[in-house]
């Protein structure tokens, strides 16, 4: 090795050393805690664009029918865009709406676990976005308006009760945290359409 | 005495072709891997397979993206190099001019090697257990859609030479294969149907509700010379089975860790005739041209439907199709070899009578 090329042997190990830390793995987040992940931290203002293309990605796999890439797909828009709910949304709707339909799904226990799915995306991304409301609201109406109605058809946990009872704690949790698109309390409602006559 | 080939010119080029286009393929590398992300736990099912696919193609594409630009115009600069200057000592030194062009591609060539041998085990090292993967063995591809209407059963049958094509029917044990039809539903019927995939003479089928695209993948065994399936059509929606691909056949017993063998001799083969055209064309016309050349012509392969597999440039688009897929592409063939010899054969004569004189310009 030629002494030229020393300062190039040093300057690379630097940088090899530098990257070391990058495959630390991420420490374990607190409940209600939006801490920037380190690939967000990384590309900074580009992260949501790279997400928009990982969703655009995540719609054409859907189209070719390629469930699991699709999946795959918004996993890691996800991971680079967790703040935005809207994430959160397309694939927690397309879980429950498109995979848990019964033209999608006629077994009654498949359809189950789609829309549980579904849920649990709405769920996680509570814990993660910079509008947890949105998504307590999105979720408690999908399960009050909704999982309520076909909770016979597909065998929900407590039947109907179970459903409007779990859709009522994450419409409550929208309204503590300040979400109400309409005004109105969308809970209220709801207790007052389904309150024992 | 002239020098056939000159392990000196070899190793010169080794070295500077390794610093310059391994040290920013294997930062970028070193990138990716680093922004990978957890796979899906919170879905109903396990989805490990195509995460790993998905890592694969994406960490392969990345590699390539960089790799091969870098490599074409560090193939195209060597013989502006020559003339600027190192001709002096180049051009006085015991060796044939065509002995030195092969030398020093040879040197560009093993770096690249060794950069892609590299990146490779790199990739494989950084995704975690040993798992089984189908290989893609052919695809025939059928004259039209065929429509399922509902209630409706149709055959497709590959036989004769269309399946000696594919495979070896020679008589001997029967050869386990995995075949399998791409459906689609159209509109004017239910929005989904369910749709059975039988094997003649075999007593397993497969089932699945078509909702849009959907694969139907079915268990077979050839014993014979002929291989017939059966679609039938068992609910009330429109379905088409697509033409292309019609039916592909797979072998199951591969690891899905031989993807990087596949791709890096796809990789290897392509790199080695763009280098090679490269440098010849640049010994001609400007690096800077001749590399852009070479890099459209490497694009238009790229993009091209229905390019013969033995282009190991075109079928690399469908082979890391199938990695991304968690499957394996079929072996290159060496018709494959035969063809990137020959161009770089072809390059080497271009290459030598352009350079005639060491002092031309183009």
């Amino acid at each position: 090795m030629t002494r030229a090329r020393i300062p190039h042997l040093i300057g690379w190990s630097i940088v090899a050393i530098l990257l070391f830390p990058w495959r630390a793995p991420e420490l374990p987040r607190q409940i209600g805690q939006t801490r920037p992940t380190f690939v967000t931290r990384l590309i900074g203002p580009s992260a949501s664009l790279a997400a928009s293309v990982y969703w655009i990605r995540f719609d054409l796999a859907l189209r070719d029918g390629e469930h699991d890439r699709a999946y795959v797909l918004a996993e890691r828009a996800l991971s680079l865009d967790a703040v935005a709910p809207e994430g959160w949304h397309t694939l927690a709707r397309h879980l429950i709406f498109d995979r848990g339909s019964l033209e999608s799904e006629p077994d009654p226990q498949r359809r189950r676990r789609w829309i549980e799915a579904g849920l649990a995306v709405f769920e996680r991304g509570e814990l993660e976005t910079s509008d947890p409301g949105q998504l307590a609201y999105l979720r408690g109406t999908i399960l009050t308006l909704y999982v309520a109605e076909i909770a016979d058809a597909i065998d929900w946990p407590g039947g109907t009760e179970g459903a409007l009872e779990d859709g009522r704690r994450s419409l409550e949790r929208a309204e503590n945290l300040g979400y109400s698109p309409t005004g109105a309390s969308l809970k209220s409602h709801v207790d007052h359409e389904h309150a024992p006559r | 005495m002239t020098k056939w080939f000159s392990a000196g010119l070899c190793a010169l080029e080794f070295r500077r072709a390794f610093w310059r286009v391994l040290s920013p393929t294997g930062l970028l590398l070193g990138l990716v891997l680093a922004l990978r992300t957890a796979q899906v736990s919170s879905l109903p099912f396990e989805n490990a397979a195509s995460a790993r696919g998905l890592h694969r193609e994406e960490t392969w594409v990345a590699f390539l993206l960089i790799l091969i630009p870098l490599s074409v115009f560090r193939a195209a600069r060597i013989p502006t190099l020559w003339r600027s200057g190192e001709a002096d000592w180049l051009g006085a030194r015991p060796i044939e001019r065509s002995a030195a062009i092969v030398s020093t591609w040879a040197g560009l060539a093993l770096a690249l090697l060794l950069t892609v041998v590299g990146a490779g085990l790199w990739i494989e090292s950084e995704i975690e257990g040993e798992h089984e993967s189908p290989v893609f063995v052919g695809a025939l591809a059928l004259p039209d859609p065929l429509p399922l209407n509902p209630g409706a059963t149709r055959s497709i049958a590959i036989a004769g030479p269309a399946l000696a094509d594919l495979i070896d029917t020679q008589p001997g044990p029967a050869i386990a294969l995995r075949a399998r039809v791409r459906l689609t539903i159209l509109p004017g019927g239910d929005p989904t149907s369910q749709v059975r995939l039988t094997v003649a003479g075999a007593p397993g089928s497969t089932e699945v509700l078509v909702d849009g695209r959907t694969w139907l993948e079915v268990d077979c065994r050839l014993s014979g010379e002929s291989l017939d399936f059966e679609l039938s059509n068992m609910g009330a929606g429109h379905v088409v089975c697509l033409a292309t691909p019609g039916i592909e056949l797979w072998q199951p017993g591969g690891r899905e860790r031989q993807a990087w063998v596949s791709l890096a001799t796809r990789a290897c083969l392509g790199l080695g005739w763009a280098t090679a055209l490269a440098f010849a064309f640049a010994t001609w016309i400007g690096s800077f041209t001749a590399a852009s050349t070479v890099l459209a012509l490497w694009l238009a392969l790229l993009i091209s439907p229905g390019l013969p597999a033995w282009l190991s440039a075109a079928s690399l688009p469908r082979a890391l199709a199938f990695v991304a897929e968690g499957r394996l592409p079929e072996n290159l063939d060496g018709r494959a070899l035969l063809a990137a010899g020959a161009v770089a054969a072809a390059a080497w004569a271009l290459a030598q009578a352009g350079l005639r004189s060491w002092r031309h310009t183009p």
